[in-house]
């Protein structure tokens, strides 16, 4: 079975309030980094696992998402690369 | 009368369980009340043994990845989800209530303060928003109490149509009487549809001695013998 590598990234959805990524923006913005807007902080996950194929990841990752990683009330899920490192 | 045993859940870093237990042991003499480890398995369905769980506030699992995410999936809440769609009551306090909702038996979810900082205050008000409960029957509709409230991430967040139907379903039953963490519609406590799980964000454990000045009953005592009513003739 191969094994993949997954980079995931978890952050709450735009429309729900995230004090931390406003305050950072903010300070960004006090730094004079006035250019900067929506800036969302996420969770980042790294990780592999054995799957048959890449379909079977994917599904595998979004249902560990919404088990544990995510919250799904508030928080979007997604898979920012996935990448065979062994074939076999 | 019936009886009435108490489960009071112990995760790792929970650090309001003696309270809740000495509440319960203050408000209801009556009621049997004992503690249980997280990984302890019940043999048999806690239905069996008891008829109300409480889950305290703390930190459970330092809160790691999110507060609540990681407790939801401990041996103990699987038996809790089944004790809940049994019909037994479940209360969950401040970490407790970030737990259910995490697990899915309360709606909507809590997340940060507004105002990014951890809030702790000895006096916070109240308002009853239902005395329609078997957790607030003991109080009057639109009572103003006070317990106190201590967290970082209190701020109740629901989406429109969830909001919508909590306060059709007359779910909402305690709110901040002012602004406090940016909860939607102040929600400090609700409850699920059934009636039969709760949690809240401010500590009624906290809150039980009667005032000498007063001479009134500690507003947090009252949700405690609320419950105790369905179990016990009260004087």
């Amino acid at each position: 079975m191969p094994t993949y590598h997954a980079e995931v990234l978890v952050a709450t959805r735009a429309n729900v309030l995230h004090p931390e990524s406003k305050t950072v923006q903010e300070a960004l913005h006090g730094l004079g980094h006035h250019c900067v807007k929506d800036l969302h902080i996420g969770k980042h996950f790294s990780f592999s696992l054995a799957a048959r194929d890449e379909a079977t990841a994917t599904k595998v990752i979004h249902r560990m998402a919404e088990q544990l990683l995510a919250n799904p009330v508030i928080e979007d899920t997604q898979i920012t690369q996935l990448r065979v490192v062994e074939a076999v | 009368m019936s009886t009435l045993t108490v489960g009071v859940l112990v995760f790792p870093g929970t650090n309001c369980d003696k309270d809740v237990v000495e509440a319960i042991k203050t408000s209801l003499p009556q009621a049997s009340v004992v503690e249980l480890w997280h990984d302890e398995v019940p043999e048999h369905p806690l239905k069996e043994a008891f008829q109300w769980v409480i889950l305290p506030g703390g930190f459970s699992y330092g809160d790691y990845l999110r507060c609540g995410a990681m407790a939801k999936n401990s041996k103990l809440m699987q038996a809790v989800k089944q004790f809940a769609q049994d019909g037994g009551y479940v209360l969950g306090i401040c970490n407790g209530f970030q737990i259910l909702t995490e697990a899915g038996l309360l709606e909507g979810a809590l997340i940060p303060n507004t105002t990014k900082r951890f809030i702790c205050q000895q006096r916070t008000c109240l308002e009853v928003a239902s005395h329609a409960s078997v957790y607030t029957q003991g109080y009057a509709k639109g009572q103003v109490i006070e317990m106190p409230i201590a967290h970082g991430e209190g701020c109740y967040y629901a989406d429109a149509e969830t909001l919508e139907q909590l306060e059709a379903n007359g779910q909402v039953l305690f709110r901040y009487a002012d602004e406090v963490n940016g909860s939607v519609n102040r929600i400090a406590g609700i409850t699920n549809q059934a009636g039969n799980v709760m949690g809240l964000m401010p500590h009624p454990e906290r809150n039980l001695w009667v005032n000498a000045l007063s001479g009134s009953t500690g507003d947090g005592r009252i949700l405690f013998e609320s419950v105790g009513a369905s179990f016990f003739v009260t004087s």
